[in-house]
């Protein structure tokens, strides 16, 4: 079996999600231009040393606000996952081990749900609660919980039979501790990897939900709202207001994808990479 | 993999590329239909209903009013092209040969055209002219406000003494009435085609006019196709066959033009039509027009009820920078009522205020009210240009602790917002009168209990002024009365015009005359190839 460690996709992945994090997480502090910082006089200034992404049209420097940017769409993105996976996983596990009456309770509640498209659910409790990025936060999060829920229930169903399992119960075991020690630990890996996927589709929903209007509101420089506002500008000759946010979103999505693929193809036992030869 | 070579597949691609790109220039020859592309769908056609500006203009080519302002030439119009705008100071008969209005303004007396006839083939007399007058007086919407021009209940009657007279009787002198009555929307409606046609709904999508094109085809919200209607009574309009395409995106919409697929853009963002400036092929109108950016402020909601608060607020706004980064030179500043269009304007009295941050702290001191502020400044969706003022306004003011949150609504929350009887935010909003006259502007932006008061000023001595302008006789009288309304309205900021338009059309070479009238600007009958 090889370790990940020599896959370098994997190690393509985590570079770009260390950058865009380190990035997020530093630039702000260390950059010395405010996202929202205007210079009247430098609007729509190409890139160059002092604004490596340019400015826009009322001389924001597009670098500081690509920066904070990625801080909004890496935040709602682990928000996102953090929500789905305990609201998720919590329904899957109950439906898992509560018996058929609670399970198809549950399960039907979470199909009504997934009934919707994910995009659309979000945009609905979006326009509903009142559009901002916190609602779009909370719309991106409900329309993920079918995702963690689902897989959650499936991998408990087929974890609570396997025999160390079955052994638990038969010596006793309460179910906090079934649950806790032996079906949690055991859906792990899927849920690393959902935690993974789920991640690059919030961060795209938000970009979405922003180009259309419905997340950031002005002047919170998110990925979204910023391509759509460098769209009017894309046939004038200003094509750095809509291409930085644009790779933003990209190299996001595709660090979170790869992750999710190299993670899935690491952890299940049964992929060719670890079957013995 | 498939049998089809690398280079076979990159020359396929290339010859698709190269057929993508080319097709859209072969799109329009000089012969074919002369075609606009706009980018404010009207919202209805009825006349009786449409209000604002642009959506009035909508209705010149297919409706005709019984008077019709001279046209005058633009100074610095592009080189081959006649562009000629309204002169405001010059009424002259159209539905009407002629007409005359008695020494005290009570009677208007309208000796209309002979033999003049509707498409439907319905006599378009003096009983018709007469029953169309009464129906946009009756309706109680913007018909109504045009028809008595603001002063309700003052029609005294409408009489059609013979076939080709008709008669306007009023209460007391109305000045601005002649001025209504050259307006698209004020236009004669065939009446019995409407009753016909199973009643009023049936106009907002279709036309019941005596213009100079017919409505062939109309698709609300994507297109209209005109014909020149060969029953015109004036001129033959020089395109036979117009098509208008309504394209809201902006990308769309510079995309079309730069590839010369339209013969007329209109609506183009201030950004992308300086883009167009010197494109081959292309040429760039600019018309300075009596129409404004403003920012409205809610004078009855606190803190923006304190004078000396919304005059720190004036003070700032980086009006050069707004100039400069949202307008692109398409514009002008100026401080007042009124905007350097119009005749009553005076420099001394309309002089744009500076950005200065100082003096706008010190006002803030000064006015007592607490900082930090928080308020609230509402934009319509799809206005770039309102996006980026109310963005520069909310950084700006920040720096003197008022604190904007910005709300972009869709356009009918939008309206909702602007027509609400208490305004509670300030509001971004593209105005201007469809009559350049001071007391037409006054009478709906100045009043007290006026719906149309986009900021719920309210000044009693201003009004006060105002309810005497129909005692005045001379021009001077009447600029004096402006003038010490200008001052109140000056002294009392109710609210920020940002910058005064300078329209701009986009038009292919092939264009050789192009008219701009400040409602519309839609008089096809005076474009042409």
């Amino acid at each position: 079996m090889r370790r990940i460690g020599d896959d370098k996709t994997f190690a393509l992945a985590v570079l770009i999600a260390a950058l865009l994090i380190v990035g997020a997480l530093l630039g702000p502090l260390v950059w010395p231009l405010g996202p929202l910082d205007m210079d009247f006089g430098a609007p729509l200034a190409a890139p160059s040393f002092a604004h490596p992404m340019g400015t826009d049209s009322n001389g924001r420097d597009v670098f500081a606000r690509f920066l904070t940017g990625a801080r909004i769409s890496l935040a709602v993105g682990a928000i996102v996952v953090l929500a789905g996976l305990v609201v998720g996983g919590a329904i899957g596990v109950a439906a898992g081990i509560g018996g058929r009456v609670v399970d198809t309770i549950l399960m039907r509640l979470i199909d009504a749900l997934a009934a919707f498209p994910p995009l659309i659910l979000a945009m609905a409790v979006t326009v509903g609660l009142g559009v901002g990025l916190k609602t779009a936060a909370i719309g991106i999060a409900l329309s993920s919980v079918p995702f963690f829920a689902r897989l959650m229930r499936g991998d408990i169903l087929r974890i609570r039979t396997l025999p160390f399992v079955e052994a638990s119960v038969a010596m006793g075991a309460k179910r906090g501790r079934i649950i806790a020690r032996h079906l949690l630990p055991h859906t792990a890996p899927t849920m690393l990897v959902q935690c993974a996927s789920v991640f690059g589709y919030a961060i795209l929903t938000l970009a979405g939900l922003g180009f259309i209007g419905l997340g950031a509101q002005i002047p919170e420089p998110e990925w979204g709202a910023m391509i759509t506002d460098g769209m009017q500008y894309a046939l004038t000759g200003q094509w750095w207001l809509a291409l930085f946010p644009g790779l933003g979103v990209l190299l996001a999505v595709i660090a979170a994808n790869l992750l999710a693929d190299r993670l899935e193809e690491s952890l299940n036992p049964r992929s060719a990479r670890n079957q013995v030869r | 993999m498939s049998g089809i070579s690398a280079h076979v597949r990159a020359r396929a691609l290339a010859i698709a590329i190269a057929a993508t790109v080319a097709s859209p220039f072969a799109a329009i020859a000089a012969e074919g239909p002369f075609v606009i592309n706009y980018s404010l769908p009207p919202p209805t056609l009825d006349p009786a209903i449409v209000c604002d500006i642009a959506d009035n203009g909508f209705l010149a080519p297919l409706y005709t009013p019984l008077l019709r302002y001279e046209a005058k030439p633009v100074a610095n119009a592009p080189e081959g092209i006649t562009v000629t705008a309204e002169d405001t100071t010059k009424i002259v008969g159209y539905l009407a040969e002629s007409f005359t209005v008695s020494d005290d303004g009570k009677v208007l007396n309208f000796k209309l055209r002979d033999g003049l006839k509707f498409p439907s083939g319905n006599p378009l007399d003096a009983a018709a002219v007469k029953a169309s007058l009464e129906y946009m007086l009756k309706s109680g919407t913007c018909g109504t406000y045009f028809l008595e021009a603001a002063q309700f209940g003052n029609t005294e009657a409408i009489e059609a003494p013979d076939a080709t007279t008709v008669v306007i009787k009023l209460k007391r002198g109305e000045p601005l009435l002649p001025h209504a009555l050259t307006q698209p929307n004020t236009g004669i409606i065939d009446l019995k085609t409407v009753e016909a046609n199973g009643g009023k709904t049936w106009l907002a999508g279709h036309a019941a006019g005596a213009g100079p094109y017919l409505l062939a085809d109309y698709q609300p919200g994507v297109r209209a196709v005109f014909k020149a209607n060969p029953d015109f009574f004036g001129e033959a309009p020089r395109e036979k066959d117009v098509i208008v395409n309504f394209i809201t995106d902006n990308a769309t919409l510079l995309l079309q033009a730069r590839n010369k697929q339209a013969d007329v853009t209109l609506g183009l963002s201030k950004a992308s039509v300086e883009s167009l400036k010197g494109a081959e092929g292309l040429k760039v109108i600019e018309v300075p027009t009596a129409r404004w950016q403003l920012i409205g402020l809610p004078n009855q909601t606190a803190p923006f009820d304190n004078a000396k608060f919304r005059e720190a607020l004036s003070y700032a706004l980086p009006y050069d920078a707004i100039l400069k980064n949202v307008a692109h030179g398409f514009g002008e500043t100026f401080y007042g009522p009124y905007p350097p269009q119009f005749p009553a304007f005076k420099a001394e009295l309309g002089a744009p205020r500076p950005y200065d941050l100082e003096k706008a702290k010190a006002l803030i001191a000064e006015s007592g009210v607490k900082t930090p502020v928080t308020a609230e400044i509402i934009i319509r969706e799809g206005q770039n240009d309102q996006e980026q003022i109310a963005t520069i306004a909310q950084g700006a003011w920040s720096q003197i602790g008022v604190n904007l949150t910005i709300r972009k609504l869709p356009a009918s929350g939008y309206q909702e917002a602007v027509g609400a009887k208490t305004k509670t935010s300030a509001i971004v909003r593209f105005d201007g009168p469809s009559v350049d006259d001071p007391a037409w502007l006054l009478d709906y932006d100045l009043r007290c209990a006026s719906a149309y008061n986009t900021s719920n000023y309210c000044s009693k001595d201003a009004e006060a002024l105002l309810d005497t302008r129909h005692d005045l006789k001379s021009d001077a009288e009447r600029q004096e009365l402006w003038d010490k309304i200008a001052k109140i309205w000056v002294a009392d900021s109710p609210r920020i015009p940002v910058y005064a338009d300078v329209y701009t059309a986009v038009v292919s070479a092939d264009v050789k005359d192009w008219h701009f009238a400040q409602d519309g600007p839609f008089d096809l009958n005076l474009w042409g190839r």
